[in-house]
């Protein structure tokens, strides 16, 4: 069996050399923060369309040493309106995420197939945001308000302010916007 | 379908009975497998031929094992038809029950091991192996496949490597050896060089010791010679006289070598040659009434305690008297090596100019020549705080707490053996007299100021007077200090540059284009600093009452030496400078005398008062209050705070 860390380093790499803004916290491979991107309206027929869509967020993403058999724990920075979100602390339900975890999951996984479809198809059957779940299940259109709501006032791009380790992208908002953010700002290549 | 035999022995044996159960899906595994290890030899084989980079790295892509990302090791195939690394499959089923590729139900009991596909794998791997490892890594990778090694052949491998180790354990050591090599050549030289330099310097000490010894004889030879006419006339006080023409400036020392006892010792000759290496031509006169003072045979057995003196003096000073002396022969020597040497040698007494030079600085010693009282017999009212000599060095004048100044002619004083001098002029003054300065560009014009703070300028002629008071804003520059000046003085080779010494500790260095700040600010006495005087355009001494004087190179705004010896506690004792000596007082009551290079004192003399009730006065409560040298010449004038002024003069 090779090394241990060889997965984890693969994996980083590839998730850095995708599309994402990758921050680490230290040198150890263990912790670091991405940029993640609400998903845009889904093509799948249950789903509704991208609530979520046109937030930003910074989510942490932790390694377990028994990665990849273990799954990361996810957390999001800014405040994010989710059943299985706790909305003070961020981080996302860990049954949620082992259910559907393996071992051929990789962080582009996570952040491309995992994170959309969980927020997507919430699971309200464990939630971690009672009072969301149960918004959800009583009255879709108030939880969908409340989602775009959270995502107005927490989600904005310069919330989710990441320096990237290597890229400099520029990042552009997709058109559907009904956001006051500075386009000025997305606009700047990082420093 | 186990075949346990083919592949690597890395592959555990699954046991057949448990495949028993599975029966059909172990079939359908094996057609499965087989199909799979076909696909993947296929492809496998297909790719061979292909030797563009993608379609490799397509291969690899497919081969790698999708838990650990790497190439697939130990293949073991699962009931749904997934290949896995045995160890990641196994890792995974035991936190989980299912297969990570499509989540059917799995347990460790649906594995299969997939030899085609671990084949497969072990041959794509070579071939990459093959392409890319390094030949180190290759051969490493041959040795551990290689099953057609045979002994002699390993033997030979073995002979091999060994014969490149020992190669490189050679070049090794001789590159070692090489900068050894560089590094004591290095420093052989560098030995060599010192060594130079010190036989140098033992061939300088040869030379001048020659010198000496040669000399000593001659004086020797020269004294038995006259030792018998000597003897005549040894009552004659004008004896003295015939000696000087005989023999030039050697002569006048001859009276008290014969009279001392010769000691054997080398220091000891040296003191009694008594040999003038400056040309004093005005001051032999003096130098002859001092030879016959000294001659008295009292003297005689202070001498040999003064010899031990001495010799002591000499060795607490070793160090520096060494750097001094090697450093003027060095010089010396360098200076003339254009010239013969024989013209350098016939120097005054055959001496190189150097040792000349050191010598003065060994032998010399203070003698008085000449000495007045200022007043009477009440001490404290005498005591003198200023002496200084005139333009001309032909008048000097004296002020202190007496309030009065009196100039005295310098020549008269010291022809005149008399006790009382009458001083030429006396001017009264207001109040007690701190300082006097003479006019450096008109004679007969003195500035003087006062403890009320007062500057008064006299014409010694006429007696008229010139005042301006220090507490009016007539001045033209303002430096305002926070602490008491003591004193004040330009440096000699500028019109701005002025040094003040102040109750703060520190010697103040101004330039008056721009006084709202000092340029420097010496540092390092401990106390008030009392006295600042130029030696020349670099040099500045000071002195302080922490009984220290300290030497600055103002050039360079550096501290250059510290002397002790004396004693300054308390009062203004007076410090004076010429181009090579400093001389202060010191509460001792005596006056000290220091080369400017050497820390320790040179030479000190001891005012011992010349009253008649000698017993009863303490000599701890007088001081000296006043020194001044005249000019460059090695004579000085000293007062102390009895009141009386002596005439020195600095000579071996």
């Amino acid at each position: 069996m090779s090394s241990p860390s060889k997965r984890r380093e693969m994996d980083l790499m590839k998730l850095m050399m995708s599309d994402y803004k990758v921050e680490m916290v230290n040198d150890g491979m263990q912790e670091f923060f991405v940029e993640f991107k609400g998903p845009a309206e889904s093509t799948k027929p249950l789903a509704k369309s991208g609530i979520y869509q046109g937030g930003v967020w910074k989510v942490r993403v932790e390694l377990p040493d028994a990665y990849p058999y273990k799954s990361p724990s996810i957390g999001f920075i800014n405040k994010i309106y989710h059943p299985n979100v706790d909305e003070m602390s961020g981080s996302v339900c860990l049954d949620v995420i082992n259910q559907t975890w393996s071992p051929m999951f990789d962080l582009v996984n996570v952040f491309e197939v995992f994170l959309p479809q969980l927020l997507l198809y919430p699971n309200p059957s464990d939630p971690l945001n009672g009072e969301a779940a149960a918004l959800m299940m009583r009255d879709r259109p108030a939880y969908e308000q409340k989602v775009k709501e959270y995502c107005e006032k927490y989600a904005k791009p310069e919330d989710a302010g990441i320096t990237p380790e290597d890229k400099s992208s520029d990042e552009e908002l997709s058109e559907e916007e009904d956001d006051s953010g500075d386009e000025a700002i997305l606009g700047n290549p990082d420093p | 379908m186990g075949d346990s035999s083919v592949a690597g022995a890395l592959v555990p044996s699954v046991p057949k009975p448990e495949a028993a159960p599975s029966g059909d899906a172990s079939a359908a595994a094996a057609t499965a497998a087989l199909a799979l290890a076909e696909e993947a030899g296929t492809r496998a084989a297909g790719s061979s031929p292909q030797q563009a980079a993608d379609g490799e790295g397509a291969a690899d892509r497919d081969l790698l094992c999708p838990i650990c990302m790497a190439v697939i090791k130990d293949a073991f195939l699962t009931a749904c038809g997934h290949s896995f690394c045995y160890m990641c499959i196994v890792t995974h089923l035991n936190h989980k029950s299912d297969c990570p590729c499509c989540g059917h139900y799995l347990t460790k009991a649906q594995l299969y091991p997939n030899f085609l596909l671990d084949k497969v794998l072990k041959k794509v791997s070579a071939r990459q192996i093959a392409k890319t490892a390094s030949p180190i890594d290759q051969f490493r990778y041959a040795l551990q496949q290689g099953n057609d090694m045979g002994i002699k052949e390993l033997d030979s491998l073995m002979n091999l490597i060994a014969e490149k180790k020992r190669q490189m354990e050679q070049q090794e050591s001789e590159t070692n050896m090489q900068i050894l090599l560089v590094f004591l050549h290095c420093l052989r030289k560098q030995k060599l060089e010192e060594l130079n330099e010190i036989q140098t310097d033992l061939q300088y000490i040869k030379e001048d010791i020659s010198a000496v010894e040669r000399h000593r004889v001659e004086l020797y030879r020269t004294k038995e010679r006259y030792s018998m006419k000597l003897r005549m006339l040894l009552d004659d006080p004008a004896a003295p006289k015939m000696w000087t023409s005989p023999l030039d400036k050697a002569s006048s020392f001859f009276l008290p070598s014969s009279r001392a006892p010769l000691s054997p010792s080398c220091p000891g000759s040296l003191q009694n040659k008594r040999l003038d290496l400056k040309a004093q031509v005005s001051q032999q006169g003096f130098q002859r009434r001092d030879a016959l003072t000294c001659s008295d045979p009292p003297n005689a057995p202070i001498q040999s305690s003064n010899v031990i003196a001495r010799k002591r003096q000499v060795q607490a000073q070793f160090n520096e008297l060494q750097e001094y002396y090697l450093q003027r022969r060095r010089t010396g020597a360098q200076s003339h090596r254009q010239e013969e040497r024989d013209i350098v040698t016939m120097k005054k007494e055959g001496y190189h100019e150097g040792l000349e030079d050191f010598q003065s600085v060994l032998t010399t010693r203070l003698r008085v020549i000449a000495e007045l009282r200022h007043g009477d017999l009440f001490h404290s009212a005498n005591i003198v705080s200023s002496i200084e000599f005139d333009r001309d060095d032909e008048l000097f004048a004296t002020a202190g707490v007496s309030k009065r100044i009196k100039v005295f002619e310098f020549s008269s004083v010291v022809n005149e053996p008399s006790d009382v001098h009458c001083p030429v002029v006396e001017m009264a003054t207001r109040s007690k007299l701190s300082c006097l300065s003479w006019n450096k560009y008109s004679k007969n014009v003195i500035a003087s100021s006062d403890y009320e703070g007062i500057v008064t300028v006299w014409d010694v002629q006429t007696c008229q007077v010139k005042v301006w008071c220090t507490k009016q804003e007539a001045s033209v520059i303002n430096i305002d200090m926070k602490a008491n000046i003591c004193s004040v003085k330009y440096n000699p080779g500028s019109n701005c540059y002025v040094a003040v010494g102040s109750a703060d500790h520190h010697i103040h260095y101004f330039d008056l284009r721009n006084p709202s700040t000092p340029v420097h600010i010496f540092g390092g006495h401990k106390k008030a600093v009392s006295y600042v005087k130029f030696l020349s355009n670099n040099e500045l001494a000071s002195a302080s009452t922490d009984s220290t004087l300290r030497l600055w190179d103002v050039k360079d705004n550096c501290p250059v030496r510290t002397f002790r010896g004396h004693k300054n506690e308390k009062n203004f004792v007076g410090l004076s400078v010429n181009n090579e000596y400093i001389a202060c007082g010191s509460e001792t009551n005596e006056v000290f005398v220091y080369h400017k290079a050497i820390s320790k004192p040179a030479a000190s003399h001891r005012f011992v008062s010349s009253d008649l009730d000698d017993a009863d006065d303490d000599p701890g409560s007088y001081f000296i209050s006043a020194v001044c040298w005249k000019s460059d010449s090695p004579t000085m004038l000293t007062a102390n705070s009895q009141g009386t002024i002596k005439v020195l003069v600095l000579a071996p």
